[in-house]
C-alpha cells in the first residue's frame, strides 16, 4: 500500500513538472486521453466511443448536436482558441490566404446570428418580467437539490466536501458554467460552516476558483472561513491530477464529491474511487463519452444542459432563472426547425436546410 | 467601480469573442489572435501560481511532520530535481537522436510515461466493477440496459460475429441500436447542451451572471 502511494506520488510530482512542457496546456483538453478511446484529435471527436457513428449514422459531421457545435466542445469555446491562433500564424507566416470579406456568405452564420441574438433578446424580455415580478417556474432538478443535502452531510459528519471542475481550461464553457456553480456552492458551505476542496488540474482555474470561493465566503458573511490552501492546483497532467485527487479521497475522506465540468478518461477512476470511499456523489457534465461512466458510478448525474442550468437554480435568482425560459423557448424552435427540416427535406426541397449552411 | 469594470471587460471581450466567429476578415482575426495569445501568456503566469499553491499546501506538512508527510517529501523532491534537470536539458528531449542518459527525456520516457500508463490501466478494472453495478437487472430499464450491452458487446467480438445463421443479423441489429437509438439520444444532449452553452455565455456576457464576482 505503502509503496503503491509512493507511486503515485511520483507519479503527481512528474506531472507536475512534466506537464506544462509535456502536454501543451493551450491544447492539453485536445490531448487528454478519453476512455472512449477516441478524443486524441479533439475533444469534439468525443462522440465516437459509441461505435464508428460518423460514419454509420451519416452525415454526423454536419449535423447539429454532432462535434462541432455541441457545448462544451472546442468550438463553442475551447477550440477557438487554437483556430484563431492558427489563423495568425499562418498570417503572420504568408501561407494562408487573407480573407477580405468582413461577412460569411454562407447562410448558416447568419441563422446562428440571429438564433444567437433571439436567444439574447428573449433573456432581457424575461430578464425584465421578472425584475417586473413576474413568477418564474423552474423544473425541481434532484441532481441539483442533492448538492445542498451532500453538503448537509458532510456538515454533520465533519468531514469536507470535495469539488473537481474538470479537467479543461478556462476558455471552456462548460468550465465557466463549473465556476459559476463554484460560487454558489462555496457560498452554501460557508453558511454551514462545512469545510470545502477544491482539486484543480488547470493553473489558472485554480486562481479564478480561488477569488470565486474567496467571494462566496465573503458573500455569505464567513469571509474568515476561507482558507485558500484548499484550493489546490493538483497537476496539469490528467492522470497526475487523477491520482492526486484520488489521494484526496482516500486520505482525507470528503463525505461529498461534487464533478462539475468538462472531464475525459479520469471520470471513472475519479468517481469510482469516490464510490468505493463511500462518499455522495453528484456529477455533471456536456460530454457525452464519459456521461455512461458518471451514471454508473454517481448518485446523481446532470445530463448536457442541466449542467448549464445549475448556478441558475441554485441562486433562485429570477433573473438567471427567465435565461432558462429563454432557452427553452429557442429549443422549440430548434425542435420545430428540425421536424420541418426533415419533412422539406425528404420531400426533396433543400432551401430551408441549406439555411443552416457553414461552409468556410 | 470593482464590480461595474469586470463586468464591461467581459462584455466587451465577450462581444469580440463571438464575432470571431462571423467575422471571416483577417485584421479581425489577428485582432481575436492576440486577445487569446494575451490569454495563453496569462495562463502560462499561472503556473508559476500553481507551483507556489503547491509549496503552501505541502511544505508546512513536511515541516511540522503531519499525516503521510513523507509522500510530501517525496512529491516536492521529485517535482525539484525534474526541475532543475529540465532547466539544465531545456528541449533537449525533444531531440529524437539524442543519447538516452539522466536526463528530462530519461524521466519523461522511463518514468512518466509509465506511471501515467498505470493510472490509465487502472480503468479497466473500474469499468468492470461499475459496469457489473450498472448492469445489474433491478429494473425494467436497467435489464434493457443489460440486454442492449450484452448484445452490442455479443456482435461486436469475433465469436458473435461469426455465429451460424444469427451472426450477421446480430451484427445489423447492433449497428442499429448504436446508431439509430443511441446516436438520436446523443444529439439530444448535444443540441441541450448548446443551447445551454449559448445561454451560459450569454448570461455572462450581458452580465445578468454575476456568482463568479460575488453576486450582486
Amino acid at each position: 500500500m505503502n509503496a503503491l502511494r509512493t507511486l503515485l506520488a511520483l507519479l503527481l510530482a512528474f506531472g507536475l513538472s512534466l506537464g506544462p512542457t509535456s502536454v501543451a496546456f493551450a491544447q492539453a483538453p485536445a490531448q487528454q486521453t478519453s476512455a472512449a478511446g477516441n478524443d486524441d484529435d479533439s475533444a469534439g471527436d468525443d462522440d465516437d466511443s459509441a461505435g464508428d457513428d460518423d460514419d454509420s449514422a451519416g452525415d454526423d459531421d454536419d449535423s447539429a448536436g454532432d462535434d462541432d457545435d455541441s457545448a462544451g466542445d472546442d468550438d463553442s469555446a475551447g477550440d477557438d482558441d487554437d483556430s484563431a491562433g492558427d489563423d495568425q500564424t499562418e498570417a503572420d507566416s504568408g501561407t494562408a490566404v487573407k480573407s477580405e470579406e468582413w461577412f460569411s456568405p454562407s447562410p448558416g452564420y447568419l441563422t446562428l446570428l440571429l438564433l444567437i441574438l433571439a436567444t439574447g433578446g428573449l433573456m432581457l424580455y424575461f430578464t425584465k418580467q421578472a425584475q417586473q415580478g413576474k413568477e418564474m417556474f423552474i423544473r425541481r432538478m434532484p441532481g441539483i437539490d442533492a448538492i445542498e443535502d451532500g453538503i448537509g452531510r458532510a456538515t454533520e459528519m465533519g468531514k469536507p466536501v470535495l469539488y473537481v471542475p474538470g479537467i479543461d481550461d478556462l476558455q471552456d464553457i462548460q468550465t465557466i458554467a463549473s465556476m459559476l456553480i463554484l460560487g454558489q456552492v462555496s457560498k452554501t458551505i460557508a453558511e454551514y460552516q462545512a469545510e470545502l476542496i477544491v482539486s484543480c488540474c488547470v493553473p489558472i482555474v485554480r486562481e479564478v476558483a480561488d477569488e470565486v470561493v474567496r467571494a462566496g465566503f465573503y458573500q455569505a458573511g464567513y469571509p474568515d472561513a476561507f482558507r485558500p490552501e484548499e484550493i489546490r492546483f493538483i497537476a496539469s497532467d490528467q492522470f497526475a491530477f487523477c491520482a492526486g485527487t484520488n489521494g484526496i479521497m482516500l486520505r482525507e475522506q470528503p463525505a461529498t464529491n461534487i464533478y462539475l465540468g468538462r472531464f475525459f478518461a479520469e471520470s471513472l477512476i475519479l468517481a469510482e474511487t469516490g464510490y468505493l470511499n463511500r462518499s455522495i456523489q453528484i456529477a455533471g457534465t456536456a460530454e457525452a463519452t464519459q456521461l455512461p461512466f458518471f451514471v454508473a458510478a454517481c448518485d446523481y448525474t446532470l445530463i448536457g444542459e442541466e449542467l448549464f442550468a445549475v448556478s441558475a437554480y441554485l441562486s433562485r435568482d429570477p433573473r438567471l432563472v427567465s435565461s432558462l425560459k429563454a432557452s427553452d423557448y429557442i429549443k422549440v424552435v430548434v425542435v420545430a426547425s428540425l421536424l420541418i427540416g426533415t419533412v422539406l427535406t425528404s420531400c426533396g426541397f433543400d432551401f430551408f436546410i441549406n439555411l443552416f449552411e457553414l461552409t468556410k | 467601480m470593482k464590480r461595474t469594470l469586470p463586468l464591461i471587460i467581459t462584455f466587451v471581450i465577450g462581444i469580440i469573442m463571438v464575432g470571431e466567429f462571423f467575422i471571416p476578415h483577417w485584421r479581425y482575426r489577428a485582432l481575436t489572435g492576440e486577445l487569446l495569445e494575451w490569454g495563453i501568456i496569462l495562463s502560462a503566469g499561472a503556473f508559476i501560481l500553481g507551483l507556489i499553491n503547491l509549496i503552501q499546501v505541502h511544505v508546512p506538512t513536511v515541516v511540522k511532520r503531519g499525516e503521510d508527510w513523507g509522500y510530501k517529501v517525496v512529491l516536492l523532491g521529485s517535482l525539484a530535481v525534474t526541475l532543475v534537470v529540465g532547466f539544465r536539458d531545456g528541449t533537449a528531449r525533444l531531440d529524437p537522436g539524442m543519447e538516452v542518459t539522466f536526463s528530462y527525456k530519461w524521466i519523461f520516457d522511463f518514468l512518466y510515461i509509465p506511471l501515467s500508463a498505470t493510472m490509465f490501466a487502472l480503468l479497466a478494472f473500474y469499468i468492470a466493477s461499475a459496469g457489473f453495478r450498472a448492469f445489474r437487472a433491478r429494473n425494467a430499464e436497467a435489464t434493457l440496459l443489460l440486454l442492449a450491452a450484452a448484445l452490442v458487446m455479443f456482435a461486436s467480438v469475433p465469436l458473435g460475429e461469426g455465429m451460424p445463421i444469427i451472426g450477421e443479423y446480430l451484427v445489423v441489429f447492433k449497428d442499429w441500436i448504436l446508431d439509430v437509438p443511441n446516436n438520436a439520444a446523443r444529439r439530444a444532449i448535444f443540441i441541450g447542451a448548446a443551447l445551454g452553452a449559448i445561454s451560459t455565455g450569454l448570461r455572462v456576457i450581458l452580465g445578468l451572471e454575476r456568482s463568479h464576482l460575488g453576486g450582486d
